[in-house]
């Protein structure tokens, strides 16, 4: 096949998730797709406007690099702050860190799941791209609208109760957190949590009512063997908070475990492509591309034991006889997500019942022992990290964050790919198609992360053209 | 339970995107919170709907690129569920529309705009939309007092 046989289908911006991307598909003249491409075409930047600052501003200003996840930066920071302390967090500080983590699981996975996915799942793929929104979702269920709502608003709740404001909450500070919990506030998130629960088994019932109505996508979506990546802790329960990188192949085998510090550069490499501004990240003893893992809901569930809840274990069981071992569909992110939410609200209960959970001792001091930290955190996403490096007055010299998004990069590229060929043929553009092409991305729940709001319309502009230019076709939507 | 709820949002990092954030912090020390209610936001999302049907009067403050820099402009917000909603915020009209259809009530609403200037990083408010903040501190105590009026019996 010769270049001046291709077709470039873009499709852009990817609607329904967080930030901006187009997706590029390249079409043989006979109208199959022979490669895909997902850019993400938003910079980041805040490593570099980290250097030069002192490294305890770092929880703080990193936090500001995402308005749903701002917590998971905040954790991540802070435990590589706790690294360059060399301070052991006491234990009270560490229960209450994971309660506002669980918290921000909560509302970012509802996000995902109900104002993100869910008119996709409710109303169908092909149903009217129009109504195919969080509007017509919430025509269309109105409870279940109402569900999304109270379930973001309770992550919210407990993160404003925690840190004094429900985004960007300032709370979590090297060393520990910076105030304790008072009891009032343990009450008042102990009497949501039913309410809470209520919702995460109705949510969960109906989606598994559903599945059997997405057989081909869940045969579709992303569903190939790769490596799962995430943290992992000694006694084999799910692990946001605590425990050490752990990578296992398509089969559930340990593959590389008990990953610390700085050595996760021994393990993943990370890859600039020029089309791009998300860096790939890959299994370096693989290499650059075949070292492509995921990481996330659907990883956690593949690394983990157990959840070390009773219901959410219960969800577990039945969630791994999907495919009887690695669930590797990557529709199956969506279930996932779903199991989190019941297992963190069910962990939070257990935390604030913790006998020490309103100790006064919640923050350890020290002065910067270490010129290095590396800290990391499973964000709703996926593993997060944060690595630092300061001089001796305190001041960062270099950052470098790696996200989740960017280990999935290789797995939502294959993935976009694999739809595509399936679904994606011929020169006439089909909405059906191309939404599937943006449902595979969305079900990794990508976070580019944006720097200012916008308010508006956000249209999608969908054009079919020739090698070298020429407007085959062209949809729009919006 | 306050009768009015004021909302500045816009991001604290982006020069004058955060002008909403700063007029309703200056607004703290300018009303009753048993009557106002004051909340800072990076951005308005779906769940506001829950919240903001428990108000009478919702007022909305945010930074604008339309017209010369320092405009003060204010104006009603009524439902419309023809607006778009992207991934994680919600146009004014559409917020007010899912608050009409989810929980019975949509509030009287106004938007307040300040045109900024500069949108680059930074923390700070450009010198020429600064002077602007008192005119819109000015303006939202103006829409306070004519729609908020007397209080009904018992709630003085």
């Amino acid at each position: 096949m010769t270049s001046a046989t291709l077709k470039k289908l873009t499709i852009e911006p990817v609607t329904r998730i967080e930030g901006h991307a187009k997706i590029t598909l390249q079409m043989d003249e006979a109208g199959f797709v022979t490669d895909a491409r997902f850019h993400v075409t938003q910079l980041r930047g805040f490593e570099k406007m980290c250097e030069g600052r002192p490294f305890t501003e770092m929880p703080a200003l990193m936090a500001r690099i995402c308005g749903i996840c701002p917590v998971s930066h905040l954790i991540a920071s802070a435990k590589a702050c706790d690294a360059l302390l060399a301070v052991q967090v006491p234990e009270t500080g560490i229960k209450l860190r994971r309660i506002m983590n669980l918290a921000q699981i909560v509302q970012s996975h509802a996000l995902s799941f109900f104002h993100l996915s869910s008119p996709d799942l409710l109303l169908g793929m092909d149903s009217d791209p129009a109504k195919r929104n969080i509007v017509g979702l919430f025509e269309a269920n109105p409870q279940m609208a109402r569900d999304g709502i109270r379930l973001r608003q309770f992550g919210q709740q407990i993160i404003e109760c925690l840190g004094g404001k429900r985004v960007h909450p300032g709370w979590i500070v090297p060393g520990g957190v910076s105030e304790p919990l008072a009891s009032e506030k343990r009450d008042l998130i102990l009497a949501l949590l039913p309410e809470a629960l209520t919702i995460a088994t109705r949510t969960l019932m109906w989606f598994k009512s559903r599945i059997e109505q997405f057989r081909t996508e869940i045969r579709t979506f992303a569903n190939f063997p790769s490596l799962f990546m995430g943290l992992a802790h000694e006694d084999g329960e799910i692990s946001l908070y605590r425990g050490h990188i752990r990578f296992i192949d398509a089969d559930g085998n340990i593959i590389a475990d008990k990953i610390d510090g700085l050595a996760y550069q021994d393990y993943i490499g990370e890859v600039d492509e020029p089309d791009t501004y998300l860096k790939s990240t890959y299994y370096k003893p693989l290499g650059y591309p075949n070292g492509m893992y995921r990481v996330g809901p659907l990883a956690r569930l593949n690394l983990c034991r157990r959840c070390g809840t009773p219901r959410a274990d219960e969800e577990l069981a039945e969630f791994r006889e999907l495919e009887r071992h690695t669930v590797l569909s990557s529709f199956y992110y969506h279930y996932a997500r779903l199991i989190e939410i019941l297992f963190a609200l069910e962990r939070i209960d257990l935390l604030l019942h913790a006998p020490d959970i309103l100790d006064k001792h919640v923050r350890a001091f020290a002065e910067p022992n270490n010129f290095v930290g590396v800290g990391g955190s499973e964000a709703p996403r996926g593993t997060l990290l944060h690595h630092y490096t300061i001089d001796e007055n305190g001041l960062i010299t270099s950052a470098n964050l790696v996200i989740a998004t960017g280990h999935n990069n290789l797995a939502i590229n294959k993935g976009v790919l694999q739809v595509a060929r399936h679904f994606v043929k011929g020169e006439k553009i089909q909405e059906g198609m191309l939404n599937r092409v943006e449902a595979v991305v969305r079900a990794f729940d990508p976070c580019l992360s944006c720097s200012t709001h916008a308010m508006g319309q956000m249209p999608m502009r969908v054009e079919l053209r020739d090698f070298d230019g020429t407007l085959l076709d062209t949809a729009l939507r919006g | 339970m306050a009768r009015a709820l004021v909302i500045g949002f816009g991001s604290s990092l982006r020069g004058d995107d955060a002008l909403g954030i700063r007029v309703v912090e200056g607004l703290r020390n300018q009303v009753d919170p048993a009557l106002v209610e004051i909340l800072t936001l990076h951005q308005l999302g779906p769940e506001l709907a829950e919240t903001i049907s428990r108000y009478p009067l919702v007022i909305l403050v945010d930074a604008s690129i339309e017209g010369a820099a320092g405009t003060v402009r204010s104006r009603h917000i009524v439902p419309d569920r023809a607006r778009r909603t992207t991934t994680h915020a919600v146009d004014p009209a559409a917020l007010l529309s899912l608050s009409e259809s989810l929980y019975g009530k949509a509030p009287t609403t106004l938007l307040v705009t300040v045109t900024g200037e500069e949108f680059g990083f930074g923390t700070d408010i450009s010198d020429t939309v600064e002077t602007a903040i008192p005119r819109a501190l000015a303006e939202i105590q103006y829409l306070l007092d004519a729609n908020l009026g007397e209080a009904p019996p018992g709630e003085q």
